[in-house]
């Protein structure tokens, strides 16, 4: 009898990831063309947790935002409400609204603009040259000369001029705060923001990314009625949503990027009549897009809360004790950090759920929870992607960036509906007394689960932790050796050309990774380059 | 319309100097009451630059540098000199002020500006700091009243 050899693995290093300057760089072992090990290296620490020690508690307000040049409104609005959690504040009702709406038009900024681009730049790679799809992608997504790519960056700047009539700016501005929000727009400002989203939704949702009214995609339930409705009409079908679920079968993202199949969402958007008394323990009942954690294989949902977090920092560069929840964290960085895949890698930490281990974060997961029976009776519940999940058999690099661009639709509808529901002869703010104890922020940024964790002591910060949806997704492995979300979504990749793994890439873009704001000093001429330019 | 924008990263010491520029500058135009001069902090975000910038007939940027030249030292550059085209990666997040300036001439061809100026201030230290060094303190002054100067010869000196 004939013994196979051992097929010959080869390992690669990538930073598909981090040309620039190596942000977040993937391992990769490949055999037979397909790659059977990962490990993803988060290599910047961004130490907000130790800038923060000892500052007066207001400073994360104006700190935490500056983490990320693209999600500052997410972590502007984590900021506020552990500090609303832990001074027991009242927040208006149009203060709710106006913090839900500045993160909503944040989220979405960034679906048009991760979709044209990043995402679909990759389907106009030469890898892809015998798709019958090759040639409409390239007329449509090539950057700068595709005809959709120059509408589809333009229109992404459009709904955060909304985020500007609030906050006086985009980006970082910081009008959340605890017991409300500064700012009181006015009626004409309402106007304004009415006829931006239309705009928004008739010359890009509506038009170029449905190719049919919102109310028609919104009966679309189940794959089923996905399907039919992609064949329902060439609209449909030559929209770029028809475009993108064609071409990507027929590239077959359908076949890999399934990842661990576990999946974790804060929830995110308080109900402006549920929450104006904030507290930890009141969040889940309060929220318009419901919380939860889903287990794929297990098939069963529940609420997702705090007190289950845990960062395992074994394979992490920290000193400190492997397992802890974030309120126990010290943020002891370790000064060698040498790249050591047997012991420590990576600056981010390994993110657990203490009953449920390593879990994914991100658009995937929020849509798949918003089909499970759990939460209130009247949160927001959509079966269409959890469907597509079960008739698929399970998660892809197709679906997780669907869902991604699924959300487009509801995060209109709600954007629409704050505002209109302002009433805005009403208070915006109602001043809060300070004091000492602790409090919890969450929400979903666009890419996943955001969580700030506030401690004050003596009038200070004692300690401030931010676990990221990035963290959740790109940490390292943990105490057990299990491999991270992205690590794992990397398992069984096809590789066609090992000199251009853009097959990588997919798989690290449909979780859209944030690990690069920090610092963005200019540093591409030299001082002697710029010498004729010095004026002092 | 003269677009001024600071970058950088006010949590990371010097990198700061932009967001604090733009700071400073904002209270000085809204107390002198001018609507044809727009500010922006644009932290580091560097799309934003470029939407902003859209529209302006002139725009000024703002940055810290870490060019290998003695902390404080002031260039003022034009943006011609510094544009550069994005090279697509993982994210946006690394789309900064000199990509968005190319970007920003390509999409939006006329209705972007043509006259771009960039003052970067070198700096001392990008560590984790909420303030600025003294030598980049003394800079950020000096940038303010160079950029005062020029939105008072606006719109009818030339801006560079």
């Amino acid at each position: 009898m004939a013994i196979a050899p051992a097929p010959p693995t080869q390992t690669i290093d990538i930073s598909p990831v981090g040309r620039v300057e190596g942000d977040l760089d993937v391992r990769v072992d490949i055999a037979n063309g397909v790659v059977v090990d990962a490990w993803t290296q988060a290599e910047l620490f961004r130490g907000f947790e130790v800038i923060l020690r000892g500052k007066d508690p207001q400073a994360g307000l104006v700190v935490t935002p500056r983490a990320c040049g693209i999600c500052g409104a997410s972590h502007l609005t984590c900021a506020a409400w552990a500090l609303d959690t832990a001074w027991g504040t009242t927040v208006p009702r149009n203060a709710i609204m106006a913090r839900n709406l500045g993160q909503i038009v944040e989220s979405l900024q960034s679906i048009p603009r991760h979709h044209y681009g990043l995402f679909m730049i990759d389907a106009t790679n030469k890898n892809y040259a015998k798709s019958p799809f090759y040639a409409e992608a390239v007329r449509r997504y090539a950057p700068f000369t595709g005809a959709h790519y120059e509408v589809g960056i333009s229109m992404s700047g459009r709904p955060v001029e909304i985020y500007a009539l609030l906050g006086g700016q985009w980006p970082h501005s910081s009008f959340m705060v605890p017991g409300g929000v500064m700012c009181a727009p006015t009626l004409s400002d309402m106007t304004r923001a009415t006829a931006i989203l239309e705009y928004f939704r008739k010359n890009w949702i509506e038009s170029m990314w449905l190719g049919c009214t919102l109310e028609r995609f919104e009966q679309v339930k189940t794959y089923d009625d996905f399907m039919a409705w992609l064949d329902e009409k060439p609209e449909h079908r030559d929209s770029d949503l028809g475009f993108y679920w064609r071409m990507g079968l027929d590239i077959k993202l359908d076949t890999y990027g399934k990842g661990i199949g576990k999946y974790i969402t804060w929830g995110y958007l308080p109900h402006e009549d549920k929450y104006q008394h904030p507290t930890i323990d009141g969040r889940n009942a309060a929220l318009i897009m419901k919380s939860g954690v889903f287990d794929g294989a297990a098939n069963s949902f529940k609420l997702m809360e705090q007190g289950f977090t845990r960062e395992d920092m074994k394979h992490a560069w920290y000193d400190e004790e492997a397992i802890v929840h974030p309120y126990d964290r010290t943020t002891a960085p370790r000064q060698k950090n040498d790249i050591d895949f047997e012991k420590k890698y990576s600056w981010s930490t390994a993110v657990l759920h203490e009953q449920n281990g390593r879990l994914e974060a991100g658009p995937l997961a929020r849509q798949l929870v918003a089909g499970g029976p759990h939460g209130e009776s009247w949160q927001w519940k959509d079966p269409l992607v959890l469907d597509m999940y079960r008739s698929m058999g399970g998660a892809s690099v197709l679906l997780r960036h669907f869902a991604r661009m699924h959300e487009v639709i509801k995060l209109y509808r709600e954007a629409e509906r704050n505002v209109r529901e302002f009433k805005l002869n009403d208070p915006w703010y109602v001043k809060p007394v300070e004091k000492d104890g602790r409090g919890w922020g969450a929400t979903e940024a666009i890419r996943g689960a955001l969580a700030h964790w506030i401690e004050i002591k003596d009038g200070k910060i004692k300690n401030y932790q931010i676990v990221a949806p990035t963290t959740w997704n790109v940490g390292p492995r943990s105490s057990i050796e299990d491999r991270g979300p992205m690590e794992e979504a990397l398992i069984g990749t096809p590789i066609a050309n090992l000199h251009d793994p853009v097959e990588v890439g997919h798989v690290a873009r449909s979780y859209d990774s944030c690990l690069v704001c920090t610092v963005h000093a200019h540093d591409a001429k030299t001082g002697a380059e710029l010498a004729r330019f010095r004026t002092a | 319309m003269l677009t001024i924008i600071g970058c950088g990263n006010l949590a990371r010491a010097d990198d700061g100097l932009g967001p604090r520029v733009a700071q400073r500058l904002h209270a000085h135009v809204v107390a002198l009451g001018r609507t044809d001069v727009r500010v922006l902090d644009a932290g580091t975000d560097g799309m934003a630059v470029m939407f902003a910038a859209r529209g302006s007939d002139a725009l000024v940027i703002v940055d810290a540098a870490t060019t290998g030249s003695p902390p404080g030292a002031v260039y003022e550059v034009p943006g011609e000199a510094l544009a550069r085209d994005y090279e697509i990666n993982l994210n946006f997040h690394d789309f900064r002020w000199d990509h968005a300036i190319a970007a920003g001439q390509r999409l939006f061809a006329d209705a972007f500006p043509r006259a771009v100026t960039v003052l970067l201030v070198e700096a001392e230290s990008t560590g984790f700091s909420l303030e600025l060094s003294a030598r980049v303190s003394a800079a950020a002054d000096h940038v303010v009243a160079r950029i005062e100067r020029m939105i008072a010869a606006y719109p009818a000196g030339a801006v560079a």
